[in-house]
């Protein structure tokens, strides 16, 4: 915006100087310096302005890059979640071992009071051989009352610890990630239309420029054709007229583009008097084609 | 009239800047000798003049190219602003709900 600024600036004060009127002009050579300076220096500033923007980009995208961490992240989060859940169920499974050994030590217990109840006496023995069977009963529910609970527990685990300790740990970042992903693919689709556009921007401006210089031979080839042929001085051969023709529609379609534009139509004018001056200079009966040669 | 007397009416009626002509026109009165040495180094100058013209045009030409340009950089700078707020205020929204969903 500034370098904008400064050229409407620089060119406002040029303008300016020029409707001074000519006693106050630089000369046509001095504003050419100056000219050459300022677009040199324009030029330069356009580049390093684009070179600016794609940084600005990369800045920008430093916020979308950091989600794709998210995105990363979030597989390994699932795989987190199902390693939690692996050592969820080791530890379920320990503690129905754990519950089966108690059975078993009640069994054990069981049968050794049974044994004392036969050392008793025999009517003990029928006695003790009944609670031993209802110890072994006994045992044998609290087994599958272990066993149930734990497989309850486990189930229970499973299903609310570990699916739910996996959907929080993933949720919330695959969540992100989806959407990172989305705001990722948003934000390529509009780098890709920034970039088109500054890429057309600058290939307009090459054109210009190069059309622009395109021209400027063309002229100075015309220039050098029509002071020879005011001189007369060489046959044209077919080619020079083929040529001297692609001048004319040149000169044609500079006439058109200077009467578009106040300034360079100021300078065409003159290019025409200097012409018209050269071409009475001319009747004096002096010139050379060695004159356009050196001053080409 | 001689040759150097019209060559001077010549060139002060050409329509062309007066510093021009008055360079012209010492150029022919400083020269002793006049003869067509002196022509040739006049239009020796007004080629080089006429060429000068023609590359300011050139000049101008480019510097509106150039003006077109920065016209098309300011606004693409304006549209990547607008994408930087637009970008950061998407991304705080998820950041946000992703929280938000890690809490539950």
């Amino acid at each position: 915006m500034l370098q904008n600024r400064e050229n409407v600036v620089q060119r406002e004060n040029l303008d300016d100087e020029q409707d001074k009127g000519p006693e106050q002009n630089p000369s046509l050579a001095e504003l050419k310096d100056q000219r050459k300076e300022a677009l040199s220096g324009g030029i330069n500033k356009a580049g390093e302005r684009v070179r600016g923007l794609g940084l600005k980009i990369i800045g920008i995208l430093k916020r979308v890059g950091g989600a794709a961490e998210y995105i990363l992240v979030a597989p390994e989060a699932a795989a987190g979640a199902a390693k939690f859940a692996h050592e969820r169920t080791k530890v379920v499974d320990e503690k129905i071992e754990a519950g089966m050994d108690k059975a078993a030590e009640w069994t054990s217990e069981a049968v050794d009071k049974a044994g004392e109840g036969i050392k008793v006496g025999y009517e003990s023995v029928a006695r003790g051989v009944k609670k031993g069977a209802e110890g072994l009963e006994k045992g044998a529910d609290a087994v599958d009352t272990a066993m149930d609970k734990a497989a309850y527990w486990t189930s229970a685990v499973v299903d609310k610890g570990v699916d739910k300790g996996a959907r929080a740990i993933t949720a919330g970042r695959e969540f992100a990630g989806e959407k990172y992903e989305s705001l990722g693919n948003w934000a390529k689709e509009k780098i890709t239309g920034f970039q088109e556009r500054g890429r057309r921007a600058v290939d307009k401006f090459l054109e210009d420029r190069k059309n622009a210089k395109e021209r400027n031979q063309a002229l100075k080839d015309g220039w050098k054709e029509a002071e020879a042929s005011i001189r007369g001085e060489k046959r044209r051969t077919k080619a020079e007229m083929n040529s001297n023709r692609r001048h004319d529609k040149m000169n044609a379609e500079m006439e058109k583009r200077m009467a578009r534009d106040e300034k360079n139509r100021a300078r065409w004018q003159e290019l025409q008097a200097m012409y018209g001056m050269s071409k009475e200079i001319q009747k004096l009966g002096v010139g050379q084609q060695e004159i356009m040669d050196k001053a080409a | 009239m001689d040759k150097k007397s019209k060559l001077i009416k010549a060139i002060q009626g050409a329509k062309v800047e007066d510093d021009f002509k008055t360079e012209l026109i010492n150029l022919v009165e400083a020269d002793e000798n006049f003869g067509p040495d002196t022509i040739k180094k006049v239009q020796e100058k007004i080629t080089e003049h006429a060429y000068d013209a023609i590359d300011e045009m050139t000049n101008l030409e480019i510097e509106d190219a150039l003006a077109d340009f920065n016209r098309e950089i300011d606004q693409l700078d304006k549209d990547i602003s607008q994408f930087e707020d637009d970008i950061n205020q998407k991304a705080d929204e998820i950041d946000t709900n992703a929280l938000r969903n890690e809490i539950k």
